[in-house]
């Protein structure tokens, strides 16, 4: 289920914001409502703490009068629904919404100007949130969760080419498709924790068997999808290439 | 025959020696193979000059081959003729701790060394021992006075110095050999003297190449410092220009009030509704546009990094590019050397710019998130679609003619290895986004 919250401490903009909503809502034909409109932020976090089955997007005002600023509540409610999608409202125009995205993986970020333009953000908002809310639930893939330190990615398999050992010990890096990352861990405990479509190929690669391309025997090189290529060890490739017939 | 095998042995374990203090006085890295190929072409030169009686030419030709080989290999002069000399001045070193050893401790005869074979091979391993053991000392202390920097920095003092080097070791050289061949030294005190003469030897270049070196350091670290003073002084210019923004905006503000005033003193709502609409909306849009920041570098509170990042966004939006900043904690303390940073950052933000110039949509994003364990850098730019895939950028000879995006990759990719274990580096190409992103974890927490 999805459902709209809304925590804003201004009372008249608290009430442009819920109207605007409920306008766009119905331009759009979406079946959605809200469940709160409040500018107390104890009782969204708590709201949401009882209902932790549900999916909410949230419209927090940043700077909240309270205590705690619009990015701490964000983080907070992070911890209770994970999949949810947080809009800001803010009228600091030099803050980037890349900083909402990196900390609380914000979707937007609204500033307040005139109507029109907080009018036609709330519709964008509302709407990737919809689509992106029923594209997540009707195909569920494969992914595993890499933990940076800062901040936790997730990766799908599919987009996976392989993982390296680097020469500083418990340093590993990940090739996807799209680029490399680096991050603490051990080839053998992942090795453990992936499927059966990871074979290690040499001391150092774990690699994945549905990216590859193509094997080159003689000389050992493994080819993936984005045209890289790893190296296959003699020990491994009989192995490997049983695994790949299969 | 049983004299060759003993020859070539003496001549393989000399040679060996040669080759492993080499190995193990480079700081820069110098690989096994290329090692081993030295010492066969040393060992084949100082074969046919034994075999050719020509033993005293041993010394100088060595040198002289080291010399012209690890040119070849680093195309470092000064570099390549320290390590030389100091090659010769350890083994020197070795051979009269070796000749005290057997000549007090063992109360061997000089003339009897010199003519038992057998006793000059065992010689021989005794100086290979010794020079190992000297060889390892000097690379561990090398390695805590930090020279590698230095040694790269290309300077006339260092020219001067090895000079200075070259000169005493050449007049020790023809000392030797004509002290060996002038008249027989089975006198000890000779022995000790010639000992003596090459310990201070050392500890003189020693003492040297470390004042030299500190010398060296202070000009980096001055040069530095100009630098840094300059990329502040711009910081500063735009922060002027800045604030000049907000005197207007101040001045614009108290207008605007006064004209409101004589709206609502006349009752003209009407007018009022126009003016509000045609001239002080338009006007409030521009004012929310202008790039402020600028402001948010505030929160970087390291001086060098301040001066240094503003200069390359300078740099970017001279170019016609958009750069975005978000920096919301203040960033005081950072686990990694300032120097290294900024280099990093210095090729990350470059290849941004490079990248970030050639398409239409031209935006480089600079943020930097700090939490309790770690501090994220972030590099983001615009870029076209027609990036090659990251592990191309990372390859060693990458280049896109005349455009050198992604060059230097991989060097700071060698950079992270080699010193930090505590950094992280990622990167990822994603919807014509280029991202760049560094995590340096706080050291305490390793």
């Amino acid at each position: 289920m999805l459902s709209i919250i809304v925590c804003e401490d201004n009372e008249i903009q608290k009430k442009q914001i819920e109207d605007i909503i409920k306008t766009e809502l119905i331009n759009l034909k979406i079946n959605l409502e809200i469940d709160i409109c409040t500018k107390d932020y104890k009782e969204v976090i708590d709201y949401v703490k009882s209902n932790r089955k549900k999916t909410f997007i949230y419209f927090l005002d940043v700077d909240l009068k309270d205590q705690i600023s619009g990015i701490e509540l964000a983080k907070i409610l992070r911890k209770y629904d994970s999949k949810g999608y947080i809009v800001f409202i803010t009228s600091h125009s030099e803050m980037s919404l890349l900083t909402f995205e990196y900390k609380v993986q914000a979707l937007d970020y609204i500033i307040k100007s005139d109507l029109k333009n907080i009018k036609n953000k709330v519709n964008e908002c509302i709407l990737e949130a919809f689509n992106d809310y029923y594209k997540n639930n009707t195909e569920e893939k494969a992914t595993i969760t890499i933990n940076f330190g800062s901040r936790i990615n997730k990766f799908y398999l599919c987009d996976i080419l392989f993982f390296e050992t680097t020469n500083i010990g418990h340093k590993l890096r990940l090739h996807t498709i799209n680029g490399q990352f680096e991050f603490y861990g051990r080839l053998k405990e992942l090795e453990i924790q992936l499927n059966s479509c990871f074979y290690k190929t040499h001391r150092s690669y774990l690699v994945n068997i549905a990216t590859i391309i193509s094997i080159d025997k003689k000389n050992r090189i493994i080819q993936f999808v984005n045209n890289e290529t790893c190296f296959v060890s003699t020990m491994y490739l009989k192995g490997l290439i049983k695994k790949c017939l299969v | 025959m049983p004299s060759l095998i003993l020859t070539i042995l003496y001549i393989f374990i000399l040679t060996a020696n040669i080759s492993n203090i080499i190995y193990n006085i480079s700081i820069i890295k110098i690989s096994i193979k290329k090692v081993l190929i030295f010492e066969c072409i040393l060992f084949t030169i100082s074969f046919l000059l034994c075999v050719n009686k020509q033993n005293y030419l041993l010394v100088p030709i060595s040198t002289i081959v080291m010399i012209i080989y690890l040119y070849n290999i680093f195309k470092k002069i000064y570099y390549c003729l320290a390590v030389s000399i100091f090659t010769q001045l350890i083994f020197a070193l070795g051979d009269g701790i070796t000749g005290a050893i057997l000549v007090f401790i063992l109360k061997l005869k000089y003339f009897e060394i010199m003519n038992n074979f057998k006793i000059q091979l065992i010689m021989c391993l005794i100086i290979f021992l010794i020079c190992y053991v000297i060889s390892k000392g000097i690379r561990i202390f090398f390695k805590r006075i930090y020279f590698s920097d230095v040694l790269k920095f290309k300077s006339k003092d260092t020219l001067v110095l090895n000079y200075c080097l070259l000169l005493p070791i050449i007049s020790i050289f023809f000392y030797s050999i004509i002290w060996k061949n002038s008249h027989e030294p089975s006198n000890k005190l000779m022995i000790v003297l010639n000992l003596f003469i090459i310990v201070s030897f050392l500890i003189l270049t020693i003492l040297l190449t470390k004042a030299s070196n500190e010398n060296m350091k202070k000009n980096l670290e001055q040069k530095y410092r100009d630098i840094e003073l300059t990329k502040l002084k711009e910081y500063t210019d735009m922060l002027e220009y800045v604030s000049n923004d907000l005197r207007c905006f101040k001045h614009d503000y108290i207008n605007i009030l006064q004209i409101m005033n004589q709206y609502l003193k006349s009752d003209d709502i009407e007018g009022l509704k126009k003016f509000y609409k045609f001239e002080l909306l338009p006007e409030s849009k521009k004012i929310l546009e202008k790039d402020i920041c600028f402001m948010l570098l505030k929160h970087i509170k390291l001086n060098p990094f301040k001066g240094f990042i503003s200069s390359k966004i300078i740099n970017a939006q001279s170019k016609g590019i958009k750069v975005n900043i978000g920096i919301t904690e203040d960033i005081e303390q950072l686990s990694i050397n300032s120097i290294d940073l900024c280099r990093i950052t210095g090729i990350l933000m470059d290849n941004a710019i490079e990248a970030a110039e050639l398409c239409d949509n031209k935006v480089i994003d600079f943020l930097i998130l700090k939490t309790e364990l770690s501090i994220t850098l972030i590099i983001n730019n615009s870029c076209s679609e027609d990036t090659p895939p990251i592990h191309k950028i990372y390859e060693k000879d990458f280049s896109t003619k005349g455009i050198g995006r992604g060059l230097g990759l991989k060097f700071v990719k060698n950079i992270i290895d080699n010193k930090y274990t505590n950094v992280l580096l990622n990167t990822k190409i994603e919807n014509s986004t280029f991202s760049q992103e560094i995590i340096i974890n706080n050291n305490e927490y390793f």
